[in-house]
This record gives structure tokens, C-alpha cells and sequence, in this order.
């Protein structure tokens, strides 16, 4: 899900034209994984037989919500700039950019991470999931739908960080207690301080049948 | 004339924010998440020294380094610099990290000159002086009403005692910043994380010296300001002239760290307060001396006039002095609820150690000194507050069960080390509206409602507000109304500051939707073969009650034909006021043994005259409180003597509370529509601290004199208490 | 950050085949959630970096030979959540448990979190040139060292060590098996640790081309507890830390081991405290006299000297949870 048709980046500039207009193209392949050996094109020589990339910028291929996208970057980007400044898929946040307050949440392979203490090469090859991917065709997904319900945001810009590190709770137990949801939450930092609706929410989920499923 | 409707459909229910799902899936567009096609990132090389004169700058190298764009010099080669993270100068190259890497390119050398950045430093430096102008230290205000010194031998009892909070970063989540483009004709388009989308359109266009109307604001959403975010800021000024000199669109948004040390501060206050009752729980004399840093600003710490809070036309015999304490950080800025947080600590604390001093229940102590009403002041905050203040400690303290739980300081129950103890405090916001805020609504003959407006969304859910507004006028539900925000051209609106956004704005939305009503109405009159008096707008329809006849709202409008209605409206008076009253309780447990805070539960009831959208209002109280709790357990700025530089401009010992941190908030809103609309955003924020810390004092029977109660403070204090036998 | 050659080798000797031999110029990277702050901050600006995710056989966590082998490799969260570590090193469990959120946990390895870097906040800030970074004096010593150490044994850095597992694996008695380009060697991990006062020297011992491959705990049947005071529950550091093993042998503790964290540069093994525990039954009262010994001896700085009564109480309740008695501190 690309979401093109829901870009607000002002009148007639759709994503395809930021990434055209920053020497970025997004293809779609069949393969969905990109190995190490298809990088090696652009490698250098290396000891003990070791492929090596960079410093310069090398190609950069990755599964996210499902798509795969290519950009090339040096290998210093993060998964977290990767995506907001190469490919851009900003729902996952910059704040303190240095793994402590969560607004960067993603899933990889199913497991909630931080994506600025990641490289983006590290990525490679593995499932990439941010907010973005729940919702799909104007359904939310039960998690996200539980904070609007219970508004559980304010301004919202470590929402779909919680949102994120929630829906893996969930995914890992789905009968998880609030208190088991409270604890896979300690990693992520609101400062509007919506932590009490967001408890609405997630009693609210806890309840639910299927468990937030 | 408009007035609210007596019988509220929508108003004061509890509406799910409408821009929820864009949020919460990451949709929505912040100012941090605009990329432009060929867009460049900027970054700023900042002083690192605290106080020093900036003695030679070079670029050549920066220049040449990969991808770099373009330079803009802030400060000349010469200049004193009077905090660490000043801004030299700032630059745009191709990627963000090659921008990282020529700033770093850059030479410069500095004459480092001696700094101050504690108040303790300074207060101990008398003679040095810093910071230029008037010095490091200054005595901002003095004043004296009755007889203290009379009033003080009276009193049956006196307690004095130093209480204080260190200087907290505002620590918006989406840092400080802005996107700039000009088009090939001049014009200037920013979309800039701002609290103030005309003030920012207007003040770039001065400080670029380009037409008012050529600049555009543009703020959709924006990831928390809290008083911080009025201005473009020398970031967003840079961003906008790197734009101008490459022709390219030019993102600035300031890395974490430049966001704590630069980007707003509240001031820290600190005082020596003594307090004097009698037997029966008057209080008869205050006295305060007080002190507070701004860094560079020029006034700091509490709100001098309303000294001793709340309690200020209560209390006959008051004296207070206070002083500045200017040290080489950077300027503060207004903070939620500017100076009130530190008045009603430097009140409510005194008070309970007062209460305790007279063997009496803190709560009955405020009860028998609550600020007067004086007659003939009707709705005012002066004319309810005495009853309200009454009524509201009534409720909190039922639903804080305060007669079961409240005991003696220091005499709660205990379970091994962890001790109980509950306390409360009050306090008071303005939060009247303002005019100058455009509201335009226009109604097609497809029955779509679209409202535009310059305002902006701090996170409060104005979007909503305005379309509950409209929806309540017009018969419709909130998500009928298409709502535009956030962008200048709109029209006149005024900053979210003070609280008045809602206030504001929701009149303003009540008149433009009444007139387009009325418009509707006029021009649908003849359509519909009824007379004009005879048609009104119900839920989801329009009626003719003379003739017994309706028509849904799509198939009314439809009649419009190729016509448009539009209603504009701005705020007028008589539908909000100001002056808003409001009382906490909290609970905590201490670990006598850890010196561990854990607050359990905090019940916040507060009034802001007519709710417009209750599930808002309870938001905001809550984001209030934890904003409140985090300062009083957890978070403080803190300043290295020895290199003048900030040791936390970080989310790691910059501490917040998580989730698992958090105490039950339960928030009770009082529902007076007839006072008109008042702002919530900054009243609940103001006595949480202070609770808390009389909760502290309730549970150790001594004072942690000092905010945040971290271990270290709260074992001194018992160690304390404990040598005192 | 400074960029960098990234390579990808896939066995443990390719790696170490990458790494300089001083410091400075190489890094390995694991997790990342310590190496890329540290570069963010350009307090690590490595030319080269070797990254593990590749590197086969650093994972997973296996019984053999009476013991409890856990690859370097492998995540925290996994240590976390294992069943038998759960049963037989509850302490490891907690600690690993308690370290960051979530997202640190599925990312930070064992290895990391044995070969991170201090959080000194001196340390941390690029433009404060400490004894740590080559600099002549130790700006903590002076400063603000309100999470410094209060026990520093007469070096001139102050800092403490930041892992929580480490004084928990040596009081289990673990040993680290390490790989260098001349082979393998076992480290005790109660051996792993250095106090670091210069630019060329690290929180452990490890040569600047070695790399930690496993660590393997005994199974002794050892009580064990680990006991952190927090300020904050959700993601905090400790601030102090005690971690304790024995064996209960008809009702007396033998073999007692008390370990602290956060007090000193490294993790301190508090013989004292263990010696009067030798042989008694653990009781609040022995717990008590426990804690008093582990915190007898400290120098705290201008700014801690809380944390030495957090030493007693971390210690005293350690014991007290290792030896399965009620949770007094818990209502």
C-alpha cells in the first residue's frame, strides 16, 4: 500500500514525483527480497573475501508494507531516514533519534524495532511494516481504530509509534492483559501525555473478542 | 446575533477527532514528513560554548564538500554568543547527511569567555556578570499589601520553608522547523511546525522583506508546541533564505538535541515562602522571596502579581519580592500556562505545611480561605469562583474518597517501606477568546459543507471543535462538515497561546455557520414555496412548521442549483468568557527504603464553561496532568557548571514517563454552558505538581522541598527528618 | 555520522579477519542500538563495519555438557522470554527483561549489552574532550555524577558500567568464549570487565580484534535473583543494580555470590557481603547485615551519595527474592 492517493504534500505533487525529483525510483519486482549477492555488483573488493559496500552510495532494496521499493543510499542511512527521506514513507517518526522514545516503531518480520538504530543494509532482504500498513481500503485495523475511538492521540506524533508497538503486542499474544500490553509499550514516550485513553484503548482491545485481531 | 442553542445535540457530547485515523496510521502529514521534489536538507552549526565571542569562521572546505547547495551566514566573526547551540550559521546540501558532514566542515575558532548556567552559580557570582545588559542577577518586581510583619506575630502559627522546580524543556516531539519553497514568481510557500500559522506568514515576510501576501503558511498538523512554536525561529528564517539562494525547496528541522537546548525552556523558579495561620484556619500573612531563571530571556519564574495564587484576595497581608536569574542557556519560552505552575507551588506547597503546622485537614484549610466573591461580578471568574472552588473540592474530593484516605502527614498506612499519602491543590487559567479569527463556511447544492480557517491543530482537536460547531448549527453530524485548516491564506487567526483557540474559534464558527444558515434559509425560501420565518433546521433536515412539510438536507440543498451559500463569521462577545477554577488530587506511594515516587492516582476537576467537545475536554485535562506529573517526578534540565553545556538534550535522562509510569487519571469536566466557551488547554497542567508534591509531604510527614522527587531528594528528606528525631 | 565501509561477512573468523587491531577504526555491529548512537554522537567513527547479522552459528540458546551455552548473537529479548532461563536464572530473565522496551529487546544482542559503552553523559557529548576520549581530566569527578560511581576503586574515570547482565552472569559464574585472530580463548566473565581511563582502552578486556562468540552458564541449581532500583518503570537504566546466587544447602546459603551494577566503572563483586552470608539462613536479618557489607566502603561522589543506600536495599531484597521469600516492598 502506497497510499498515493492520499498525499498531502500539496496540489499535483504525488509521491512518485518526490522520488522522481530525488533520483529515486520505486519498483515493484516479483522477487520481494533482495540478497546481498544482488548488491554485489557494486562492491569492493574486500579482505578475507568479504564483500564490501560503500562508502558510497549503494543500492538499497526493501520489502515495506508489502512493496518492494529501491533507492540507493550510503551506508550510513538508518532504516529510519531510508524510508522517510529516500522513500518516502513517513507515518514512522524522527524524534529523539537515538532508540529511546519509540516514535520510530516499525515492524521487522513481525518484531517491533527501533528503526533509527538500524541501518537501512541491515534491513535488506526482511519484512518492513510501519502505521501505514493498517489500514487498508479505508478499514482500520482494530488497534489504531481503538485510539480514534477512545482518542488516544493528540498531536499525534507518537501515535503511530504506540500504534505500531501495540498491534505487535497483540500479534505475539492475543489474549495479552492490559498490563502485558502496558509492558510492550514501555519503550515508546508520548509527551501530550495520552496515556490514559490510551488505556481506554487497550482494556477496550483486551476485551474484544479475538483479542485485537 | 448568534447565541448558543439551549438544547445541545452535538455540543458537549464526546466526538471522536475526525482526523484520528490519518494520525494514528501515519497518514497524516506533519511539517517533518513534507518532501518536495528536489527538495535540499539544511542543517546549522550551532557554538558550542556557553559564553565565548566568535573569533574566525570558514567555509572554504564546507563549500566544497559533497552535494552542499548553498550557505547562509547567521552570525559575524566578532560577535558575542551567550549560550551553547547560538547559531552560526546554516547550510543546504543534496542529502542529510552530507549536509551533517560540511557543517562539520566549517572552521571556527572562539574566544571562550566564563559562563554561568545554574542558578546557584550565579546567585554565588553576584559580581560576574555573563550575560550583558543588566547582569546575571536582577531583582524584577518587590510588593507589599497590609501588615506582614503585624499579621505574622498574630498568627498562631508560622511555618517557613524553601520550595522549588528546575527549568523544564518544552521537548516537542516534532522538533522545531519548517519546509520552504519559492515559486518561480516570488511567492513563498512553508509549511512550518507552528502554533501561529499567520504570525509565522507574517513575521517571514518581514524578516525576508518580501510582500505580506507573498508568504504562505502552511500547518496541517503539527506534533506538539506547548508555547513554544509563535515564531519561524532563526531555523526556519535560514531555511526560507537557503530556499532563495538555490531555488530548490530547503528543509530545516532541528535534530533532538538542538530542540532541548535551543527551542524553548520553562523557568525554573525557587523561593523562601513563610506563611502564617490562625487557630480557626485563616490564613493571615504571606511572605515570598523568590527567584527564577529565564536563561537569556528577561523575566522568570512565578507569575509575580497573582503571589500567593489563588488565595491572592484571600490572604490580607501579603510581601513578595523576586529575582531574576538570567544564566548563558538560551531564552525561555512560554510554557503551558506561563508562571502559573511555579505560583502554585510556591502557595499550595507553604499551605500544606501550614495545615500540618495547625493539626488541620488540608482541604478544610483551603475551604476557609477561598478568594471571595465579590458582588455584582455575575459569570466572571471573580463572581463564581467562590462557590465553584467549593463545589469543585466537593466533587474531587469524593471521587479521590480524600475523608477515607486523607491522614495526618507522615501517619498513613503503611505496607513495609511504601508509604501512602494523598494531596491536592488548586488553581486558575484565562482562557477568554479573541477576535480576529476568520471563519469561512460554504454549503453546495450537493449539500457538502466545507469550513476554512487559518487556525491550527496543536493536538487539541480543533479540527473537530469547529465541525461540532458547524454540525450543531446546521443539523448535520461533525464528519459532514469538510474542515480546512491550517493555512494562512484562509484568513485572519490568532496563535494558540493563552488558551484561546477554542474560544476563539468556536464563536467565530457559530456565527459564520449561523449566517450561512440564514442564507441558506433566505434563498431556499422561495425554492421550497415556504416562507422564510416559517423554515428551521433539524437534525439532518430542513422543515417548514407551517406547512408541516421537510426536506432532507441533501434534497434542500440541491435546490441551490449553481448557487453557493457562505456564512463568515469572527468571534464576537457574549458567547465565551475567561477565568476558569479547577482542583487535583493526587495519591502516591513512596518506597521509603528506594526513595521511589510512584503516583497511583490523580483526580482532575476542572470547568471550562460550555464543552464543545467533551471527549477534547477530558483529553486535555489528562495530557494536562501527566504534563503536570512528569516535572514532579521525573524530568529537569540539567546544566554542567564546568562546560556550560546541557548534560541531558536527550529522551534518555531527559526523563518522561512511560505508560507503566502512569498513575489512574480520572477527570470529572463541570458542565456551565452558561458561561460561554473558555479554554482548557492550559488550566489542568497548573496544580498537578503541586499535588503531588503535597502528596509526598502526606505520605513522609517532610517536605521534599524540591521538584523532581527523585530518590536522592526524597532519602535526603527522610534522612533529614530522621536526624531531627 | 561519519560514513563507513559496511561489510557483511558470514562466519565468525571473517569478521574477526576484518578487525584492526587497535581501536578506533573498526566496529562490529550487532544490535546497533549502542554503535549507532555512539556514531550519531561521533564518539565512535569508524572507517570499517563489520556486521554480524550475517554471521552464522552466533545465535541460540543450547544445553550441553552441564551447562547453558547463549551464542552472542542472540537477541535480548529471546533471553528474555527463554523458558529454561526463566526456570533456572530467573535473575538473567528479569535483568534481560528489564533492559530498555521492547524494540531494544528484539534488537540488542548478549554480546552488546557485554561490550557496550558507558552512559556518561561527558562521555556522550562530543564536545566535552574527557579523560575517556584522550583528555586529561574527568569532568563526572567534579560535575554532576548523580549516576556515577560510588565505589572508584581509585581510577580516574568514574563512570560505571551499564550492563545489567553482567553481574548477573558472574554471579552465575558464566565464562565468555571469545575469538581472536589467534584462535579461541574462555574469559571468566567475572574477569570480562576493565576500568577504562584512556581513549585506547574499553570497558572490557577484549583485544580491539576479538569477538565474543557465546557465553555459558553453568547449571548448578544456584538461587538467583537480580534486583534493580528504578526511577522510572518503563525504560530507565538502574540506579543501582545487585545481583545475587547461591545455594541453598539444608536451609543455609553456600557458594553465595553478591554482584552490583551501576556502582563502579565495572561490575563489583562484593566478597564481604557474600563471606557473611556463607553458611547462614537468609533472612531479613542477614539479608540486612548483607546489604550494610556490599555498600561498606564506598566513596560516594558529590552528587551520590544515595546510592549507597540503594546498595543495601537492592542487595537485601536480591536475597531475599533469590531465597523465594515474600516481597515486602511490594503491595
Amino acid at each position: 500500500m502506497h497510499n498515493d492517493h492520499h498525499n498531502k504534500n500539496g496540489p499535483g505533487l504525488s509521491r512518485r514525483d518526490f522520488l522522481k525529483g530525488s533520483g529515486v525510483t520505486a519498483a515493484a519486482t516479483a522477487l520481494g527480497q533482495a540478497s546481498v549477492a544482488a548488491l554485489a555488483e557494486q562492491t569492493q573488493a574486500a579482505p578475507a573475501g568479504v564483500p564490501a559496500m560503500g562508502p558510497g552510495p549503494v543500492k538499497l532494496q526493501l520489502t515495506v508494507n508489502g512493496a518492494t521499493m529501491t533507492t540507493t543510499v550510503e551506508p550510513r542511512v538508518t532504516l529510519l531516514d531510508a524510508l522517510r527521506n529516500y522513500l518516502d514513507v513517513t507515518g514512522c517518526k524522527r524524534v529523539c533519534d537515538r532508540g529511546t522514545c519509540g516514535a520510530c516503531t516499525v515492524l521487522l518480520d513481525g518484531k517491533p524495532i527501533y528503526a533509527c538504530t538500524l541501518l537501512a543494509l541491515e534491513a535488506q532482504g526482511r519484512e518492513v511494516k510501519t502505521a501505514e500498513a493498517l489500514v487498508s481500503g479505508g478499514k482500520l485495523d482494530p488497534v489504531p481504530a481503538a485510539f480514534v475511538r477512545y482518542d488516544a492521540q493528540q498531536c499525534g506524533f507518537c501515535t503511530p509509534g504506540f500504534v505500531v508497538a501495540m498491534r505487535a503486542a497483540f500479534d505475539k499474544n492475543p489474549n495479552a492483559t492490559p498490563a502485558e500490553i502496558e509492558e510492550a509499550l514501555a519503550g515508546n514516550i508520548c509527551r501530550c501525555g495520552t496515556y490514559q485513553q490510551m488505556r481506554d484503548a487497550i482494556v477496550a482491545l483486551c476485551q474484544k473478542q479475538g483479542k485485537g485481531g | 446575533m448568534a447565541t448558543w442553542p439551549k438544547e445541545r445535540r452535538v455540543l458537549s457530547t464526546k466526538v471522536p477527532r475526525l482526523d484520528g485515523p490519518d494520525k494514528a496510521t501515519g497518514r497524516a502529514k506533519y511539517t517533518y514528513d513534507i518532501n518536495r521534489p528536489g527538495m535540499l536538507h539544511a542543517k546549522i552549526l550551532r557554538c558550542p560554548h556557553a559564553h565565548a565571542i566568535l573569533k574566525s569562521l570558514d567555509t572554504s572546505a564546507a563549500e566544497k564538500m559533497p552535494g552542499v547547495a548553498a550557505i547562509h551566514l547567521i552570525t559575524k566573526p566578532g560577535t558575542e554568543l551567550f549560550f551553547a547551540g547560538t547559531e552560526i550559521l546554516a547550510l543546504a546540501a543534496d542529502t542529510e547527511e552530507h549536509a551533517l558532514d560540511a557543517i562539520r566542515a566549517v572552521k571556527t575558532t572562539y574566544d571562550v569567555l566564563p559562563h554561568l548556567v545554574r542558578e546557584e552559580d550565579a546567585l554565588n557570582n553576584r559580581s560576574a556578570n555573563t550575560v550583558g545588559g543588566k547582569g546575571n542577577v536582577f531583582q524584577s518586581n518587590q510588593d507589599a499589601t497590609g501588615n506582614v510583619d503585624d499579621a505574622f506575630a498574630k498568627a498562631d502559627k508560622v511555618v517557613e520553608g524553601t520550595y522549588g522546580i528546575p527549568v523544564i524543556a518544552h521537548q516537542c516531539l516534532e522538533a522545531h522547523g519548517l519546509v520552504a519553497e519559492w515559486s518561480k514568481d516570488g511567492d513563498l510557500t512553508v509549511w512550518c511546525s507552528t502554533q501561529a500559522t499567520t504570525g509565522v506568514a507574517g513575521q517571514l515576510a518581514t524578516a525576508l522583506k518580501v510582500p505580506a501576501n507573498k508568504v504562505r503558511c502552511i500547518t496541517h498538523y503539527m506534533g506538539g508546541g506547548f508555547g513554544s512554536k509563535f515564531q519561524p525561529g532563526v531555523e526556519g528564517i535560514a531555511a526560507a533564505e537557503l530556499a532563495r539562494k538555490t531555488g530548490k525547496p530547503v528543509k530545516l528541522m532541528l535534530d533532538r538535541d538542538e530542540e532541548v537546548t535551543t527551542a524553548g525552556t520553562r523557568p525554573s523558579a525557587y523561593g523562601r515562602v513563610k506563611i502564617g495561620g490562625t487557630k480557626d484556619g485563616k490564613i493571615i500573612a504571606f511572605e515570598a522571596h523568590c527567584y527564577g531563571s529565564p536563561g537569556m530571556g528577561t523575566s522568570a519564574g512565578v507569575r509575580f502579581n497573582e503571589l500567593p495564587y489563588v488565595y491572592s484576595d484571600a490572604i490580607p497581608n501579603i510581601r513578595k519580592d523576586n529575582l531574576v536569574v538570567r544564566l548563558n542557556c538560551a531564552p525561555q519560552r512560554a510554557w503551558r500556562a506561563p508562571g502559573h505552575p511555579q505560583s502554585c507551588i510556591m502557595t499550595e506547597w507553604p499551605i500544606d505545611d501550614l495545615a500540618a503546622a495547625l493539626n488541620m485537614d488540608p482541604m478544610q484549610l483551603r475551604l476557609k480561605n477561598l478568594p471571595p466573591s465579590p458582588p455584582g461580578a455575575g459569570n466572571t471568574w471573580q463572581g463564581v469562583r467562590e462557590k465553584l472552588y467549593a463545589e469543585e473540592i466537593k466533587i474531587a474530593a469524593r471521587l479521590a474518597e480524600w475523608d477515607k484516605k486523607w491522614h495526618p502527614p507522615g501517619k498513613g498506612p503503611t505496607k513495609g517501606p511504601i508509604k501512602h499519602g494523598i494531596g491536592m491543590a488548586l488553581h486558575t487559567w484565562g482562557g477568554a477568546g479573541r477576535a480576529n479569527n476568520d471563519i469561512t463556511i460554504t454549503i453546495s447544492s450537493d449539500g457538502s459543507v466545507l469550513l476554512e480557517s487559518s487556525t491550527q491543530d496543536l493536538g487539541t482537536g480543533e479540527r473537530t471543535v469547529l465541525a461540532i460547531v458547524a454540525a450543531e448549527v446546521l443539523g448535520l453530524e461533525p464528519r459532514d462538515i469538510t474542515v480546512r485548516i491550517g493555512e494562512s491564506q484562509y484568513g485572519r487567526s490568532t496563535g494558540s497561546g493563552g488558551s484561546t483557540t477554542t474560544p476563539g474559534t468556536a464563536p467565530a464558527a457559530l456565527n459564520a455557520a449561523t449566517a450561512a444558515r440564514d442564507a441558506l434559509l433566505d434563498k431556499l425560501a422561495p425554492r421550497l414555496n415556504a416562507q422564510k420565518e416559517n423554515l428551521a433546521i433539524a437534525p439532518g433536515k430542513i422543515v417548514d412548521r407551517a406547512n408541516k412539510k421537510e426536506w432532507a438536507w441533501k434534497e434542500a440543498c440541491a435546490r441551490l442549483g449553481m448557487d453557493v451559500i457562505v456564512g463568515k463569521g469572527d468571534w464576537t462577545p457574549g458567547l465565551s468568557s475567561g477565568g476558569v477554577c479547577g482542583v487535583q488530587i493526587a495519591e502516591v506511594q513512596v518506597d521509603t527504603e528506594t526513595g521511589v515516587v510512584r503516583c497511583t492516582r490523580i483526580v482532575a476537576v476542572q470547568d471550562c464553561g460550555l464543552m464543545i467537545n467533551k471527549q477534547g475536554c477530558e483529553s486535555q485535562v489528562a495530557g494536562g496532568v501527566t504534563m503536570g506529573l512528569n516535572p514532579a517526578l521525573w524530568e529537569e534540565r540539567i546544566m554542567d557548571s564546568q562546560t556550560g553545556r546541557q548534560l541531558n538534550p536527550d529522551m534518555e535522562f531527559y526523563k518522561l514517563a512511560g505508560i507503566k509510569d502512569m498513575p489512574e487519571i480520572i477527570v470529572h469536566m463541570m458542565d456551565m454552558p452558561e458561561r460561554g466557551v473558555i479554554g482548557i488547554g492550559e488550566p489542568p497542567t497548573i496544580s498537578t505538581t503541586a499535588a503531588i508534591g503535597n502528596a509526598v509531604f502526606n505520605a513522609l510527614g517532610v517536605r521534599v522541598p524540591y521538584a523532581p522527587f527523585t530518590p536522592d531528594r526524597v532519602l535526603a528528606a527522610l534522612a533529614q527528618k530522621g536526624g531531627k528525631g | 555520522m561519519k560514513n563507513f565501509t559496511y561489510y557483511r561477512p558470514t562466519t565468525p573468523e571473517q569478521a574477526v579477519g576484518l578487525l584492526d587491531s587497535q581501536w578506533g577504526t573498526t566496529e562490529l555491529l550487532g544490535g546497533g542500538t549502542d554503535l549507532l548512537d555512539l556514531q550519531k554522537e561521533y564518539i565512535a567513527q569508524p572507517d570499517k563495519v563489520i556486521s554480524l547479522g550475517a554471521v552464522k552459528g552466533l545465535t541460540g540458546i543450547k544445553t550441553e555438557g552441564g551447562r547453558v551455552v547463549i551464542g552472542a548473537g542472540t537477541k535480548l529479548a529471546e533471553i528474555a522470554e527463554h523458558t529454561e532461563i526463566r526456570k533456572a536464572f530467573p535473575a538473567l530473565a528479569e535483568a534481560a527483561g528489564l533492559i530498555g522496551g521492547p524494540q531494544i529487546r528484539n534488537m540488542g544482542t548478549l554480546g552488546g549489552n557485554l561490550c557496550q559503552r558507558n552512559r556518561c553523559w561527558y562521555f556522550r557529548d562530543e564536545h566535552v574532550h574527557c579523560l575517556l576520549k584522550g583528555g586529561k581530566k574527568c569532568y563526572a569527578t567534579d560535575g554532576d555524577n548523580r549516576y556515577h560511581a560510588v565505589f572508584t576503586q581509585g581510577h580516574p574515570c568514574v563512570i560505571v558500567n551499564p550492563s545489567t547482565l553482567a553481574p548477573v552472569l558472574i554471579a552465575l559464574g558464566a565464562v565468555a568464549e571469545v575469538l581472536g585472530p589467534k584462535g579461541k580463548r574462555t574469559i571468566e566473565l567475572a574477569k570480562f570487565f576493565h576500568a577504562p581511563s584512556k581513549a585506547s582502552e574499553r570497558e572490557h578486556v577484549l583485544a580491539p580484534n576479538e569477538l565474543v562468540l557465546a557465553v555459558s552458564i553453568p547449571s548448578q541449581g544456584l538461587k538467583n535473583a537480580s534486583y534493580e532500583v528504578r526511577h522510572k518503570q518503563s525504560y530507565d537504566w538502574p540506579l543501582v543494580q545487585a545481583a545475587v546466587a547461591f545455594n541453598l544447602d539444608g536451609g543455609k546459603a553456600r557458594d553465595v555470590k553478591v554482584v552490583l551494577g551501576h556502582v563502579a566503572p565495572t561490575p563489583l563483586v562484593a566478597d564481604a557481603a557474600a563471606k557473611g552470608l556463607e553458611g547462614q539462613t537468609i533472612t531479613e536479618g542477614t539479608a540486612v547485615e548483607a546489604g550494610v557489607a556490599a555498600a561498606r566502603g564506598a566513596k560516594p561522589l558529590s552528587h551520590n551519595a544515595y546510592k549507597v543506600k540503594l546498595i543495601e536495599v537492592a542487595v537485601k531484597r536480591a536475597l531475599l527474592t533469590a531465597a523465594g521469600q515474600k516481597k515486602y516492598w511490594e503491595v
